[in-house]
């Protein structure tokens, strides 16, 4: 099992992080997958779903925004400040989505809840695949 | 904390179309109303007057001409008033239905917006009751007032008939034996038919009015969402008007496509069936106007797939287009958002000439819009029977800056041809009177039927207590009878 190893005063990006983030990961690109759902079916509970995925991942992606953020401020290491930036991007769309989805029927959902989600998802996947850590050990 | 109204406007830009501020409400009064396109916002536009309620002294204004003053106070969020033929009045009490299922994370802050307009507690008091307020000396003051009837659920429509008090109940027309002048109700009642309840019963008031022969009893059922949003299984025999036969329970749906409607009340004229209906939130601060209509039997007024006719809503799917091509339009819209939910025809009562041919409209008032619209009551001129001219402010004075004082709600005349209006925000029940004194000769009841039934109280049809104690007959429709827009349009001509 590989884990960095690092002194004590500068752990490697911590477990809780990564348990965080995978929310907002996995319930933004589910939400976008019951859009298409929804788009495809007109069936409501698809929409709910959606609400929901979305209300979730803002939940846990702000806890994990707070953690890398504090982490970084005390100069340890978490991802690099564009690489948050980034992420901050994907939060701010997956509210403005949140919204667009309270819209009660179809246009909560077509056409421009469906297109946030898959920018909100697109965006996630380039900050992931392109994102870089940072701090005094990067 | 001067300014406790909340304020939300839009948030983003993008997609939003403008507040129209400068539109001119008066455009949507009457039978042809201006109709803006519709514009979706992120978060709706949202103002909720604080019920601070009456201090002493102060009352709603009205015009010259009429007097006003406090029928009845310390009531608990009074909805309905209602005329017996003796002169009685029945003042209904009752707060929205508990235990709704949490959809979405939006229902959490509606919640909160609802309980907020409300006005929290109400009058303190216990409510969901029934009381009787009787002016045995026909002055215009109440002489004697007790509790009829407690715990009910959610009670909002009543109707008295030949021994038996109806009531609508937020789940079922209930019938108690009550003959007219009695002090109290001890029988238990019977079930004459279920109404579409909880657990969700998002539009719960269940009016009721008796048919001109007596015979029949008409049900408003409000819809169990704004738009459509909770699906079409949540709207079996909703947003519908119930025909139910008085002695069997049988029922049918006599109307539908009508959102939220209330008000039911027969022209004393022409003996039409006319109700307020509450249209849809959401689509902007002018759209889609409330109004009063005439209701035909079989007709498919829109909701949800359209409004004012044939104006599709685009957030309904799947779209119906077949229903849409047959939806009615409405004799006269109230404008935007002002929450109608009383009607009374003025015809005969002892208010002064000049309101004495049309209908009072009770305006509960605005949340879904930017500035306030409603609170307050307005006459609408009738002509042969038909809505004519503009409608013109009556009572007023119940909003006070941005705080609200009460809401209108139910209207009746009264058993001296005054006018009564149950503010449920100011837990008060307020009568309007003309100036100079004049009361009708005799009482007039809310609900006026042809047929010369009396006031005979003990002719055999009114359930007695002891069998009604083992269940009596069941009613005939022990299922609410599930009745989707179409079925009621196939027996259009």
């Amino acid at each position: 099992m590989a884990f960095p190893s690092t002194s004590a005063t500068n752990p490697p990006v911590p477990v809780a992080y990564g348990f965080l983030l995978s929310f907002p990961i996995a319930c933004f690109f589910l939400a976008m997958l019951t859009d298409i759902a929804y788009w495809q079916t007109a069936n409501l509970l698809w929409l709910h779903f959606s609400e929901w995925l979305l209300l979730a991942g803002l939940a846990f992606g702000f806890l994990a925004g707070i953690l890398a953020v504090a982490r970084r401020l005390r100069g340890r290491i978490g991802p690099a400040w564009p690489t948050m930036a980034g992420y901050a991007i994907v939060f701010l769309l997956a509210v403005l989505n949140s919204f667009i989805h309270t819209a009660d029927g179809w246009t909560a959902v077509v056409p421009y809840g469906l297109a946030t989600s898959v920018a909100t998802v697109v965006l996630m996947a380039i900050v992931a695949l392109f994102g870089r850590t940072g701090g005094l050990h990067a | 904390m001067r300014r406790t109204a909340i304020l939300l406007s839009a948030l983003g830009a993008g997609m939003l179309a403008g507040c129209s501020d400068d539109f001119d409400v008066t455009r949507q009064l009457g039978p042809d109303p201006v109709l803006p396109e519709p514009s979706q916002s992120l978060w709706p536009d949202l103002k909720v007057a604080e019920v601070v309620g009456w201090q002493d002294g102060q009352a709603p204004e009205v015009p010259e001409g009429l007097v006003i003053s406090a029928f009845a106070g310390d009531l608990a969020n009074p909805r309905t008033v209602h005329t017996l033929p003796n002169g009685d009045v029945l003042v209904v009490q009752s707060k929205a239905p508990a235990g709704k299922p949490l959809n979405r994370p939006k229902d959490i802050i509606r919640g909160w917006i609802m309980d907020m307009a409300a006005g929290g507690g109400g009058g303190g008091g216990e409510t969901n009751l029934i009381t009787l307020l009787r002016d045995t000396d026909r002055d215009g003051v109440v002489d004697e007032r007790r509790d009829l009837l407690k715990g009910l659920n959610s009670p909002f429509g009543v109707a008295w008939h030949e021994g038996t008090l109806y009531v609508a109940a937020a789940d079922a027309i209930l019938a108690y034996p009550y003959p007219l002048g009695g002090g109290e109700i001890t029988a238990e009642p019977t079930i004459l038919t279920p109404l579409p309840g909880g657990p969700i019963n998002h539009h719960w008031t269940k009016d009721l009015a008796l048919g001109a022969d007596g015979r029949h009893l008409f049900a408003s059922v409000g819809s169990n969402s704004n738009a459509g949003e909770r699906g079409l299984e949540a709207e079996k025999g909703r947003a519908a008007i119930w025909q139910v036969d008085r002695l069997t329970g049988a029922s049918k749906v006599f109307a539908s496509g009508l959102r939220n409607p209330n008000g039911l009340n027969f022209h004393p004229e022409t003996g039409e069936l006319w109700t307020v209906v509450n249209e849809r939130d959401e689509l902007g601060p002018n759209l889609v106007p409330d109004y009063l209509t005439s209701v035909k039997e079989g007709g498919f007024y829109g909701w949800p797939w359209s409004y004012y006719g044939r104006h599709v809503d685009p957030r309904v799917r799947p779209q119906r287009p077949d229903l849409v091509e047959k939806a009615l339009v409405p004799d006269y819209a109230l404008t935007s958002h002002v929450a109608a939910l009383g009607l009374a025809f003025s015809n005969d009562s002892a208010l002064p000439e000049a309101y004495r041919d049309g209908a009072f409209v009770g305006n509960r008032g605005s949340w879904n819009r930017n500035a306030y619209n409603g609170y307050k009551v307005i006459y609408v001129p009738f002509v042969n029977g038909r809505p004519s001219g503009k409608a013109q402010d009556v009572v007023t004075g119940f909003l006070d800056g941005d705080k609200a004082r009460g809401r209108p709600v139910g209207l009746a005349i009264d058993g001296t041809g005054a006018l009564l209006i149950a503010d449920d925000a100011g837990n008060t029940v307020w009568r309007v009177a003309s100036a100079d004194g004049s009361v009708t000769p005799r009482p007039i009841a809310s609900d006026r039927i042809s047929t010369p039934s009396g006031e005979a109280a003990t002719d055999g049809t009114a359930p007695d207590g002891p069998d009604a104690e083992t269940g009596a007959e069941p009613s005939q429709t022990d299922i609410a009878p599930a009745v989707s827009p179409e079925d009621g349009q196939t027996r259009l001509p």
